[in-house]
């Protein structure tokens, strides 16, 4: 049977790659040194899959056709090249993707699917860090953060529990890890644009490495987006993978509040206790 | 809300832009038959010319739409909203 290995959480900004530069000598290195020494127990673990969950920025789906959760269930991941990220192809773990998607049905999640889902940098910017030679065979989830109306975050939990479930009865001798991708605070192309929430930032984390998520449920989308920006709507996909390994000894790699990136950048290990 | 803006038509048209390079690229030359062909009003037209900001969040078009044309018109988003642009 297939088992979840590993499990994290990172950020994703456009301006990490685009603009790589421009942060802080210090808190870059603290940024990227956490992506490499995650992507480095990705290594360790000898991890054969990554099912990876990320929003969208309304380069691949528009409202002419707006699923809520979508699973991309093509031969290869095609990257759009937005934000300064090389366009990448990466294998796809298709067997693992159908599996999943048959799976949700069966359980009471009617998911999306696409053969042709691009995938922009909220997948390739993360995976340009973690696992550059995109060696590593992927699934790729698409949550919608962006475009009302979305699902509340209790949903999301439920969608994590759901994959672990699906993993753990995948009847595969796979060793998988989840990935999200998103957050933390931050407003995208909105008046307060710029701002960082850091109490919002330290309370969630803190929260998660507590173990604590229940509480983070309660959190309506409206009040997370007056605190944290319509960006912080992207901690969906952490949610997810906190639901779909609940009780693990989570390990935070790094937190910077980011100015010239205008983001809380998190990332966490949720396995790091392991 | 301003009437003769349409969030659902501009929303269409920038995110044909940021699909498309070769749209990109006529779009920056000036081409208006890409206006014409999504059937962009004058006003909407010069709001999304000149990434008017402000004037585009308030009839509802999308963030993440306007932080692409931004991009490609090289302009500063949080300073157009500053001054009120």
């Amino acid at each position: 049977m297939a088992k979840i290995v590993a499990a994290g959480a990172v950020s994703h900004t456009a301006l990490m790659v685009r603009a790589k530069d421009k942060a802080p000598k210090e808190q870059a290195d603290n940024v990227f040194g956490a992506f490499a020494e995650l992507g480095n127990r990705l290594k360790e673990k000898q991890v054969d899959t990554i099912v990876v969950l990320s929003a969208d920025h309304l380069k691949t789906f528009f409202f002419d056709n707006m699923p809520s959760i979508c699973i991309g269930i093509g031969e290869t991941g095609k990257g759009w090249g937005d934000a300064g990220v090389p366009q990448y192809d990466v294998p796809m773990d298709q067997p693992l993707a159908k599996h999943l998607l048959t799976y949700g049905l069966e359980n009471e999640f009617d998911l999306s699917s696409s053969y042709e889902m691009k995938l922009d940098h909220g997948f390739m910017a993360p995976l340009h860090y973690l696992t550059p030679q995109m060696d590593i065979p992927i699934v790729p989830i698409f949550i919608n953060a962006a475009t009302p109306p979305i699902s509340p975050l209790k949903r999301m939990y439920r969608f994590g529990e759901m994959i672990a479930k699906a993993i753990k009865e995948w009847d595969e001798n796979k060793r998988v890890a989840l990935i999200a991708t998103g957050g933390l605070s931050h407003w995208v192309a909105v008046p307060r644009m710029g701002e960082i929430a850091e109490e919002f930032d330290h309370r969630i984390i803190n929260q998660l490495l507590q173990n604590q998520e229940q509480e983070i449920q309660k959190w309506s989308n409206e009040e997370i987006e007056n605190e944290a920006g319509n960006g912080a709507l992207e901690i969906r996909s952490w949610v997810a993978v906190a639901g779909a390994c609940p009780n693990e000894k989570r390990e935070l790699l790094c937190y910077e509040p980011v100015t010239a990136w205008a983001t809380g950048i998190g990332i966490m290990d949720f396995m790091g206790g392991e | 809300m301003n009437d003769d803006m349409n969030a659902y038509r501009i929303n269409k048209f920038l995110s044909q832009l940021s699909q498309d390079e070769e749209k990109t690229a006529r779009f920056l030359e000036g081409d208006m038959f890409l206006f014409d062909n999504n059937g962009l009003t004058q006003e909407e037209r010069e709001a999304v010319m000149f990434c008017q900001a402000t004037k585009l969040f308030e009839a509802g078009v999308h963030p993440l739409l306007m932080m692409h044309l931004s991009i490609i018109l090289k302009k500063d988003i949080k300073e157009l909203y500053q001054k009120g642009l």
